[in-house]
């Protein structure tokens, strides 16, 4: 059996150990980008016509790419005529905005809840029925006027805006008062540049009560891995974390534009992480600081392990009470995949691995806050054996709990519909 | 009545104990522990209350003289009642009382004398050490020109109150801080400490004990005459002083004894912390792992029902799930009999904290340094504020006086005459060893808030902490643990210890040190410290530390057989 050759655009050395550590050996990208990266201006389709004889040069079976550059476009897009053979993976979908991009997310997650509950029939069949998790939210400048509505019948309720096509925090504020974002209402809709709609925000329900611990706010960061959308097959790593915040937390107006006190992500910052160059704008790069082996801080980071959040809440607030917290959790993370299961362009040849931001609050009651891609901590998102298992050499499904790793199995349906059909005709 | 009951309950607490029966045969004897016992109880709020509360209900249901008597030896009968209270209350008190004046004999116990001998030689160890501390004490408060204790101004009082959970740092000097030792990193090993008393000084304590005798009298006896001794305790002198750093030997348990003594422990008996972790091989279907700790929970449910610290106890041999840790622990440990416990921790808590704000402490000072411990470890770090606050809160907790077996000899816990304002300094008798921290960022883990945590955390530092941190001939002193250690490590694994102590010249003992001083904090995860201090209760002993280490470089074996030098050991042997 051949080496499995590795391809990347990220050249960061926690992912080259990683493959170095996976015995894996550098592959090479063939023909196809190489007068890209040399011109840089040249326009991607022509590049990739021009290009098109040599396509089958290329020479790497497993490829790490970053989703906004323009290989990885390039690959995926249809007109490309690009194809990846058998024994060829990637890290990421195509339209993997539908889940990581706000608005989006919002968006299909609404629908999708709507759906389930006129469908009482699935209701019924599922053990997942916790499906309230996302707190209210508009788009804004679309859904103003509702917004504003939902502001009045409940003037004392605070709210938090978020850019949708930023990460890390940035343009985040907080906001108690309706005049705070007179910016996006109706009478200045009409000097928004549609056109090159930058400002899209959504506003969400801010989680006024979150759990605190010592004191501070935290929101727990979990880790799904999807290889298959349909049918799903999906991974939960078992390495999740709690990042807390810098500052105790209260709820003082004047504090509100505090957001050490604030935002979960934004601590790390103070922390005194090295920010990451490698993917400026990239959603998740954060990320890399928290497991990815050469970034590892030393001190804490402000980062808790999920086993020990677990093990603390246990003594805290009993099994029971933990128990549903930890599958109300995992409704979280299969309804939300469900909810853009038909939209995903479904290529066999793609896997993802995406990163949840979840706030626990006072009830312990768990709130779905984001998706993010994840690019750079392959140790933690990649088992052992994908590679092996998506180039065709056997199936990942199916396989033992034992040669997963640090991953459970969170749904199947590839499994389970072959054994519903198999069960039919007995 | 309750004399009788005292009395017959104390039968069973000696068996518990474990103590030597002959220790007591005495008739007599047992009669005045009785009568101790019942002074004590009698000084509870909570026996008055129960009293009251037995007598009305007993008047109301009886109608003759024989049918009150029946009915109050059933009251006292039951198990969760009265009973169990005072049954848990003798335990305790004994505990406390009692088992600390106990002391180690020497391994060549022929009656010769030579236990005196001991004694003497731990003593001067334990005078050395507290001069030592002294004079850093003395140097320290030189130094940074601050007084012992210092009573705060009206204004300052109010601000330290204010401050929210004791952030009040204000009086601490920059140049204090120190960020790069704690636990989870090695320590820091050479970085220099702010510190009356760090681990290498009570290594070096330890070993000193008999050393000059030992110089001056060349070599030490080792005549092993190897007749075992009558009854349970055998002695196996055949083992002792072959390789040892230490000078001195005394009677420590032999592996058999431990298989015995800790028969619980065997895998052929279902742990949490191993068989809770199962899973199936099966993609579905419930795991084995659940299936066991919920029938665990069960029984735990129902050892917090019964209300009795024994069984607890007999539980926690075995473990204890997490989500019921926190009552399982205060069943062990808390059977101080009072009404209400939630009320008790309350106004100890208040107490504790407005002597806080009154008095600025040097020793105050150390730990507050200390408590960095916590911020710095990626375990703990969200409990520095818990951690910081319990410790100021023992600085000045006089009930650390009333209950430790003090001595003048022990800096660590001495009765010095410093006053200030005509209170004792430091209030609670007991300095602060460096990283005392570390014994209570385990505790945060079980009590949400900080008068509970402190709470579990001075009961066990009274019964066992305060033994690792003064060297005297107390069973479960720290002497009598690192012998422990290279007794059971050397007749377990002769191999290893021969390659460590000779071909690498690393004594065991200083490899494993820190891991028993600090009851494996930093060393083991936070889940499997929890574990591990679940049979440390169970058992009420702290050997199981030193057996523990020993395990541990037992399992490590392989790897520090193959090791050439003392940092690959110490590398390997990090778990
Ligand atoms: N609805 C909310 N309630 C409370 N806190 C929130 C909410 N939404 C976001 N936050 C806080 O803001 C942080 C950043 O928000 P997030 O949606 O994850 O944006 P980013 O893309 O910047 O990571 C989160 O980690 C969380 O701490
Ligand atoms: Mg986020």
């Amino acid at each position: 059996m051949p080496p499995i050759k590795w391809f990347t655009d990220i050249e960061k050395s926690c992912l080259l150990t990683n493959f170095e550590k996976r015995g894996w050996q550098r592959g090479s990208e063939g023909m196809l980008l190489a007068p890209d990266t040399s011109s840089g201006s040249s326009s991607s389709d022509s590049c990739v016509v021009a290009n098109r004889e040599s396509l089958s040069t290329d020479d790497w079976n497993f490829y790490w790419a970053a989703p906004g550059v323009h290989n990885f476009r390039a690959i995926m897009s249809p007109e490309s005529g690009y194809r990846l053979s058998d024994a060829q993976i990637i890290n990421h979908f195509p339209n993997h905005l539908e889940l990581t991009k706000k608005d989006l997310m919002v968006k299909n997650i609404k629908r999708y809840r709507k759906e389930f509950e006129k469908d009482k029939e699935r209701m019924a069949q599922t053990r997942y029925q916790y499906i309230d998790f996302l707190p209210t939210t508009y788009t804004l400048p679309g859904d103003y006027n509702l917004f504003a509505e939902e502001f009045r019948k409940n003037p004392s309720a605070v709210w938090i805006m978020k850019p949708t096509d930023k990460a890390r925090g940035i343009g985040i504020f907080i906001i108690n008062k309706l005049n705070q974002i007179k910016k996006w209402s109706r009478d200045n809709k009409m000097q928004w540049s549609y056109a090159n709609c930058k400002d899209t925000y959504v506003v969400s329900r801010y989680i006024d009560n979150p759990l605190l611990i010592g004191s501070k706010k935290f929101d727990l960061r979990l880790y799904i891995l999807v290889t298959s959308w349909r049918p799903l097959v999906a991974y939960r790593h078992k390495q999740g974390f709690s990042r807390f915040c810098a500052v105790k937390y209260n709820l003082d107006a004047e504090e509100l534009d505090n957001s050490f006190m604030h935002l979960t992500n934004v601590s790390i910052q103070k922390y005194g992480v090295r920010e990451l160059d490698a993917l400026p704008r990239q959603k998740g790069t954060m990320l890399t600081i928290a497991l990815g082996q050469e970034d590892y801080n030393e001190n804490n980071g402000g980062k808790w392990s999920f086993k020990n959040l677990v093990l603390y809440l246990q003594a805290a607030h009993g099994h029971e009470a933990t128990q549903r917290l930890l599958d109300e959790i995992d409704s979280i993370l299969i309804h939300s995949l469900r909810a853009v299961q038909s939209l995903m362009t479904n290529d066999k040849h793609c896997f993802e691995c995406y990163g949840y931001d979840i706030i626990i609050d006072a009830d312990l009651r768990p709130w779905l806050i984001e998706h993010c891609l994840i690019n750079d901590i392959i140790n933690l998102v990649v088992p052992e054996d994908l590679a092996d298992a998506k180039c065709g050499k056997g199936g990942v499904a199916g396989k033992t709990k034992k040669d997963w790793g640090e991953f459970v199995l969170l749904q199947d349906d590839a499994t389970s519909d072959k054994a519903r059909r198999s069960r039919t005709p007995a | 009545m309750i004399l009788a009951t005292v009395a017959e309950l104390y039968d069973e607490v000696e068996q518990h104990v474990g103590l030597e029966r002959n220790r007591f045969r005495e008739e007599s004897e047992l009669d005045a522990l009785a009568e101790v016992f019942a002074e004590q109880i009698q000084s509870t709020s909570s026996f008055w209350i129960e009293r009251k509360r037995l007598t009305e209900s007993v008047l109301k249901q009886a109608s003759t003289p024989q049918e009150l008597e029946r009915l109050v030896v059933k009251a006292f009968g039951d198990p969760s009642g009265f009973h169990g209270q005072v049954d848990n209350f003798t335990v305790m008190w004994h505990r406390r009382h009692v088992a600390q004046s106990m002391s180690i004999a020497p391994a060549d116990n022929s009656g010769d004398g030579s236990g005196g001998v001991i004694e003497m030689q731990l003593r001067a160890a334990a005078i050395s050490l507290n001069t030592l501390v002294l004079r850093r004490l003395n140097r320290m408060s030189i130094e940074m020109s601050t007084p012992l204790a210092r009573r705060r101004s009206v204004a300052e009082e109010a601000a330290f109150m204010a401050s929210s959970d004791n952030e009040y740092t204000a009086e601490l000097p920059s140049s204090l801080l120190q960020n790069d030792c704690f636990p989870s990193k090695g320590w820091g090993q050479d970085m220099p400490k702010t510190c009356l008393c760090d681990d290498a000084d009570l290594l070096e304590a330890v070993k000193a004990v008999g050393m000059r005798a030992q110089a001056a009298a060349g070599q030490l006896s080792a005549s092993q005459t190897q007749q075992p001794k009558q009854g349970k305790q055998h002695r196996h002198g055949g083992y002792d002083k072959f390789w040892t750093c230490l000078s001195v030997s005394t009677q420590t348990t032999s592996l058999e004894e431990f298989r015995m003594r800790f028969s619980e422990l065997h895998p052929q008996f279902k742990h949490i912390g191993l068989d809770d972790t199962l899973e199936s091989e099966a993609l579905t279907g419930p795991n084995p792992g659940d299936v066991f700790v919920a029938a665990h929970i069960e029984v735990a449910e129902a050892a917090l029902a019964s209300g009795s610290s024994r069984a607890a106890r007999q539980l926690a041999k075995h473990g204890i799930p997490p989500s019921l840790r926190p009552r399982l622990w205060d069943l062990m440990l808390q059977s101080d009999m009072t009404e209400d416990y939630s009320v008790h921790v309350a106004r100890t808590y208040t107490r504790l904290k407005v002597m806080a704000s009154r008095y600025d402490l040097l020793v105050d000072r150390l730990v507050r340094l200390d408590a960095k411990h916590a911020s710095n470890d990626d375990g703990y770090f969200v409990f520095e504020d818990m951690v910081r606050e319990v410790l100021l809160l023992w600085t000045r907790d006089v009930w650390m006086r009333r209950v430790l077996p003090l001595d003048p000899t022990n800096a660590l816990g001495s009765n010095n005459n410093w006053s200030i304002d005509s209170s004792p300094f430091p209030p609670s008798g007991v300095l602060p060893v460096w990283g005392i921290a570390l014994y209570a960022m385990p505790v945060c883990f079980l009590h949400g808030s900080a008068g509970h945590a402190y709470m579990t955390f001075r009961e066990m530092y009274a019964r066992y902490f305060y033994n690792l941190h003064t060297v005297s001939a107390r069973p479960g002193g720290l002497f009598h643990l690192c012998q422990t250690f290279e007794t059971v490590l050397k007749q377990a694994d002769a191999a290893v210890y021969y390659h460590m102590a000779t071909t690498l010249g690393l004594e065991p003992l200083d490899l494993v040190f820190k891991w028993i001083l600090y009851g494996f904090v930093g060393v083991l995860d936070c889940e499997q410290v929890l574990l591990l201090w679940d049979r440390v209760l169970g058992y009420d002993t702290l050997e199981l530390l030193p057996v523990t280490a020993a395990a541990l470089v037992v399992f490590r074996r392989d790897q520090i057989l193959q090791a050439d030098s003392v940092q690959l050991v110490q590398v390997c042997a990090c778990v």
